[in-house]
């Protein structure tokens, strides 16, 4: 499980709260200089960032990374043991491109006496969410493979391909399916350390 | 000096020790699934079954649920994945509950047919995902799967191989014109049997036994020998004589052959017997091994 107060850069949390925090401060500006009375409302109290109660963006965003860490923690230990049955929070947490792709890969390494040993760390962050029908987030993450690495099973000794970044930008979109967020594409683009 | 016997004796006892090592290909190639963070450099594994030789996995015509890029068996059905589709070489089960009507998927079909999640191996480049079909995909839910193809599946996950080859003289040592050679297998599930595999889908599941019956070796100088068991393991108490159970005698040294080495070819034939859904039936599969000899003659010192 990737802990999410470890693994994750929390000036950039503290940054987008503020933005959001600003934004939300600049339209209380506005509206409090609208000439039309008959709207106007006496500005709250300044937010800040302690006594913010977070927006509904906000939940929502953590709710994404929930599952997109989950996500994640599924591959760790499907990959990590490609001859059982894949860990079933895959298909919880993952749909569509984002799951097929994850199982092909079980597929290959089933099939090539290949498994992941340990676990990739992140820094991540949800650049974008969209609340109305049909719900998407968009998310971006700096992956670090350095410590998640493959390995013939039969002998222990590295099944990776030389000349690789490890440390590279995966892009991933994610929708809500069966009263989840899930992961519906995500694309590790090995042409784009980070 | 020493006389001929003793010179004979002498160079037997230096070259019949222990049997060769078989060598394995070690060749592999840099393989990035799609989309995938790491690449991984797959190897070919050995005693695979050879394209040549006949007697593989679908030769007897019998349709098998097969990974056409690969070349490899694959199980007709997964608990997780579902069932595999010969026509585009993909694994497909119907999605429950069925996406939202808003999911791209549908693609105005909402809600005729089904969208089905998919993973595709068999194709390079591409993983699979949630695709629309007006009708099931070919082959879902067991459609024309026999227990004679499921019988072909069971004997992929056997992995039979040819013979682990043991020989004199051994790897790197000479033999000699004239002088006793030994022939042998290590006897083990999958270089002699008897192997034993299930293979089922939902309300089908079929078990086939294999049992090695022979092995020809073709010794690499037009000459073959075939035994109908595994041979015996030499041992160096028993000196220069002859195998009791399998072996020949090369009459020419190897000096004319590329390398200067016999090309050795050792193939297993192996009788499979399956049951299941009513049926049974009998076939034979073949696998080949291959190492290298040195023979040389003796070479008389004269003082």
């Amino acid at each position: 499980m990737i802990a999410l107060g470890g693994s994750r850069r929390w000036p950039t949390r503290l940054a987008t709260a503020i933005v959001i925090n600003a934004a939300l401060l600049t339209a209380g500006c506005t509206s409090s200089s609208s000439p039309a009375p008959s709207s106007s409302t006496t500005p709250t109290s300044t937010p800040t960032v302690t006594s913010q109660s977070p927006s509904p963006e906000d939940l929502a965003k953590k709710a994404v990374l929930a599952s997109y860490d989950a996500y994640w923690a599924a591959q760790v230990t499907s990959q990590a043991h490609p001859q059982k049955q894949q860990d079933p929070n895959l298909k919880k947490y993952a749909i569509a491109g984002a799951l097929a792709d994850v199982e092909a890969t079980i597929f290959l390494f089933r099939n090539s006496g290949i498994e992941m040993r340990g676990a990739p760390t992140h820094s991540v962050t949800v650049t974008s969410i969209v609340l109305s029908n049909p719900p998407s987030a968009v998310i971006t993450d700096c992956l670090d493979s350095t410590k998640w690495l493959p390995v013939y099973s039969a002998t222990g000794k590295s099944a990776l391909a030389p000349g690789q970044s490890l440390r590279v930008v995966v892009d991933s979109t994610a929708t809500i399916y069966n009263g989840q967020w899930v992961i519906r594409t995500s694309i590790a683009h090995r042409d784009r350390p980070c | 000096m020493l006389t001929r016997s003793l010179l004979v004796a002498a160079i037997a006892a230096v070259t019949l020790v222990g049997p060769i090592e078989l060598a394995h290909a070690d060749g592999g190639s840099v393989t990035c699934p799609p989309n995938r963070p790491v690449c991984v450099v797959v190897v070919t594994k050995p005693g695979a079954p050879g394209t040549g030789g006949g007697g593989g996995p679908g030769s007897n015509g019998v349709p098998v649920c097969k990974n056409d890029l690969t070349g490899m068996v694959v199980p007709c059905y997964d608990p997780t994945w579902g069932w595999w589709s010969g026509k585009d070489d993909c694994y497909y089960q119907r999605i429950s509950p069925p996406p939202p009507a808003t999911a791209p998927e549908w693609a105005g079909h909402y809600p005729t047919g089904a969208v089905y999640s998919s993973i595709c191996p068999g194709v390079a480049g591409t993983g699979g995902g949630w695709i629309w079909f007006p009708n099931p995909p070919p082959g879902y839910g067991g459609a024309g799967l026999t227990p004679a193809a499921l019988a072909q599946q069971a004997i992929s996950t056997m992995r039979l191989q040819g013979p682990a080859i043991g020989m004199t003289p051994s790897a790197g040592k000479t033999g000699l014109v004239g002088l006793p050679v030994w022939l042998w297998t290590a006897v083990t599930t999958t270089t002699w049997g008897p192997a034993t595999a299930t293979a089922a889908v939902p309300g089908l599941s079929v078990t086939a036994v294999a049992r090695a019956k022979r092995i020809v070796w073709d010794m690499g100088d037009g000459h073959a020998v075939t035994c109908g068991n595994p041979g015996t393991q030499y041992l160096e108490s028993r000196g220069a004589v002859a195998s009791p159970t399998c072996g020949y005698v090369y009459p020419a040294s190897s000096a004319g052959q590329p390398g200067s080495e016999y090309l050795v070819t050792a193939t297993t034939t192996w009788d499979v017997t399956w049951a299941g859904g009513g049926q049974s039936g009998d076939l034979t599969v073949t696998r080949t091994s291959t190492t290298r000899v040195r023979i040389g003659e003796l070479q008389v010192l004269v003082s």
